[in-house]
């Protein structure tokens, strides 16, 4: 029915979408495709770690921990620095604010569309509901 | 490197919607020219081009431009994986002329319902590969992974359960 018609999965709260030379979209999503990369991220939202730390939950070598900050570390979602022996990394916001910023724009446009398409049924079924013009004549 | 458990992005949106209308109808508006130049353009904006080959492998376009404005416009093409009328449709999708830098993506709509109504299932995934993202169909999740998964802290991402 079209009240209370609607659930919708995403809730993301993003920024405005950052400007200026920040790392292409697909380059972001790209880094997210991954499951590892995608719990890193998550474990950096509570705050800077140093990559031992952030390496103990993963059943996978430290050269690849290593590969996937690379990774993350080229389209800016996170920044690595070493104090003493220490390397550590922290969460940079703005590449996952235009992540965030993609995707409630397009939620904003898919929910506009199935209103449309809501009315253009309504409005089809209450054309095709009519008697023909000859008959009502 | 573990084995590559690479999974395609599940970055996306997931949307339902029922309308008061059969599977039939409501797939027929969505992808007949005829039936979109009637509700796709939102207020202000005209229907330009419309092409829509409904097939597996066909490409479709649909192109808009703003009321009363010269210029190149929008437009949306892409082409179709699945066509499974009236209950199932998947195509990518990509934008020209609007949203810069948007990497192509993925759009899914699932109809269920009855003589009179439907529910409208529709994902808009962001993927990175679309090979890899048909390969692993069966393992598809009926609920995108959510940008606010990211900010709410599990230790491990789990994958979640197949649909089926």
């Amino acid at each position: 029915m079209r009240d209370g018609g609607w659930v919708t999965r995403v809730k993301a709260a993003p920024q405005p979408a950052a400007t200026g030379e920040t790392a292409a979209l697909t380059d972001i999503f790209a880094a997210l495709s991954d499951p590892i990369r995608r719990a890193i991220i998550v474990r950096l939202t509570s705050g800077p770690c140093s990559v031992t730390q952030l390496s103990a939950p993963f059943a996978v070598s430290a050269p690849a921990i290593s590969k996937h900050l690379a990774v993350l570390e080229r389209c800016g979602l996170i920044v690595r620095w070493k104090s003493g022996r220490v390397h550590y990394c922290r969460l940079v916001a703005d590449p996952l604010a235009q992540a965030g910023a993609w995707i409630e724009q397009h939620q904003a446009f898919w929910e506009r569309q199935l209103d449309a398409l809501a009315d253009y049924l309504d409005r089809e079924q209450s054309t095709c509901k009519q008697p023909p013009p000859s008959r009502q004549e | 490197m573990q084995a590559a458990t690479a999974e395609p992005a599940r970055i996306g949106i997931e949307l339902q919607r029922s309308f008061r209308a059969s599977p039939e109808r409501v797939f027929r508006a969505w992808t007949q020219p005829v039936a979109l130049r009637e509700w796709w353009c939102p207020p202000g904006w005209v229907a330009g081009e419309i092409d829509i080959d409904l097939r597996v492998g066909g490409a479709y376009r649909i192109g808009m431009s703003r009321t009363g404005a010269a210029g190149a416009g929008v437009s949306v093409s892409g082409h179709f994986l699945e066509v499974r009328p009236p209950e199932r449709l998947v195509y990518t999708w990509r934008w020209e002329g609007a949203f810069a830098e948007m990497p192509e993506t993925l759009v899914t709509l699932e109809l269920r319902g009855s003589d009179n109504e439907t529910q409208l299932t529709l994902q808009h995934d962001n993927f990175t590969d679309l090979g890899l993202r048909h390969q692993h169909r069966s393992g598809w999740v009926s609920a995108c992974d959510r940008l606010d998964r990211l900010v709410t802290p599990p230790t491990v991402v789990r994958d979640r359960p197949a649909a089926e």
